[in-house]
């Protein structure tokens, strides 16, 4: 499992253009691996991702907006995006202010699948 | 030509804000060049501008380009973007060509978007460098970041950025990196169930009757109980063997 996935996380850091790391981790916020400049504390980062899916989440079932996609957090030097893997986990992608958001959401689709299938799937 | 904009290059805004320029506005907003608080004059402005799309201009060239957009001039986000004075397109892709050739005869030449950059070992990045930008370019070379994830961070032209790498490469000072692998953390040892589902109405542990207290069960001294008073006369005489 865990190649398949650090593969799929590093090959999401080269292919689009402004993608500065990443973490995948369960829904209830235990870090499953991360991708992270030393900078950024991937556990703290793994239990508040979670915290705000929980409520992105709800937001959407409330607000009757369909399927829950993604969350996208903009600052003034980058952007954090955090995606649901399936029921059970979750990806968190960070970005600097000139990430292709674009790009990212083409290329993060197929990655969660195939990162969602690891995931259940494990050694 | 009045703007290029590509995500391989830092824009003006970022050029801008980053090095003070402009103020991005408290509490909200874009923070673009026409917001916030501007300290730049309008010439200052049209040159960051079109220094910002030579940038964008070479970047395009020396990456790869996935999708792209013409945006023409009576288009208002054409406008919005870029009210200035523009540029013979000739003349742009002239100078992005004659840098890509510039960079490429370096001896040390890397790819500005590929190539990730460490210190290199023995270096110390705190304290060697020289002028300021290969200070920062020191600072920030962890072995994660390309000239143009530098050019970012630093406000500079990817293409100042990717000669100077080139040249501290040659002096030894970098040295090019591999991708890192990914840590795993806590969770990362064996796959991840869902959930079992919820049983409605089933219960752990089923209540039994609840318990009765017994006496003496809780391990009373047997002779307080022939002490206990039958009225008010038995309670004058234990007052009385306390004293």
């Amino acid at each position: 499992m865990n190649n398949e996935l650090t593969a799929e996380m590093l090959g999401l850091r080269k292919r689009v253009v402004g993608v500065t790391g990443s973490l995948v981790a369960t829904i209830d916020g235990l870090l499953v691996a991360s991708d992270t400049e030393e900078s950024v504390a991937a556990d703290h980062l793994a239990a508040v991702a979670a915290a705000g899916l929980s409520i992105a989440r709800r937001t959407v079932e409330v607000t009757d907006r369909g399927a829950f996609l993604q969350t996208m957090i903009q600052g003034r030097k980058g952007c954090t995006a955090v995606y649901a893997v399936g029921d059970m986990a979750l990806m968190v992608v960070l970005g600097d202010e000139g990430l292709d958001i674009g790009s990212l959401h083409g290329q993060s689709r197929p990655a969660l699948e195939r990162i969602g299938s690891i995931l259940t799937e494990g050694e | 030509m009045v703007a290029v904009r590509t995500p391989g290059a830092p824009g003006p805004e970022t050029l801008l804000t980053r090095t003070g320029r402009i103020v991005p506005p408290e509490g909200g907003g874009r923070g673009g060049e026409e917001n916030g608080v501007r300290k730049v004059g309008i010439a200052e402005l049209e040159v960051v501008r079109m220094v910002s799309a030579y940038d964008a201009a070479f970047a395009i060239i020396a990456g790869s380009v996935e999708d792209c957009m013409l945006r023409a001039g009576d288009e208002p986000q054409a406008q919005e973007q870029a009210p200035g004075w523009g540029e013979d397109p000739g003349s742009l892709v002239r100078e992005a060509l004659r840098r890509a050739d510039a960079l490429i005869a370096l001896p040390h030449a890397v790819l500005p978007h590929d190539d990730l950059v460490a210190v290199a070992a023995g270096v110390d990045r705190e304290a060697e460098g020289g002028t300021p930008i290969r200070r920062e370019i020191l600072l920030l070379a962890d072995g994660r970041r390309t000239c143009r994830d530098i050019a970012y961070a630093t406000a500079h032209g990817v293409y100042a950025v990717a000669v100077e790498v080139s040249r501290m490469l040659g002096d030894g000072l970098l040295e090019r990196a591999v991708p890192g692998e990914p840590r795993l953390g806590g969770a990362g040892e064996g796959p991840i169930l869902p959930r079992r589902p919820v049983v409605e109405g089933a219960v752990l542990d089923p209540p039994q009757a609840l318990p009765r207290r017994t006496p003496g069960g809780g391990g009373v001294i047997p002779s307080r109980t022939e002490k206990r008073a039958k009225n008010w006369a038995d309670f004058a005489r234990f007052r009385d063997l306390a004293k």
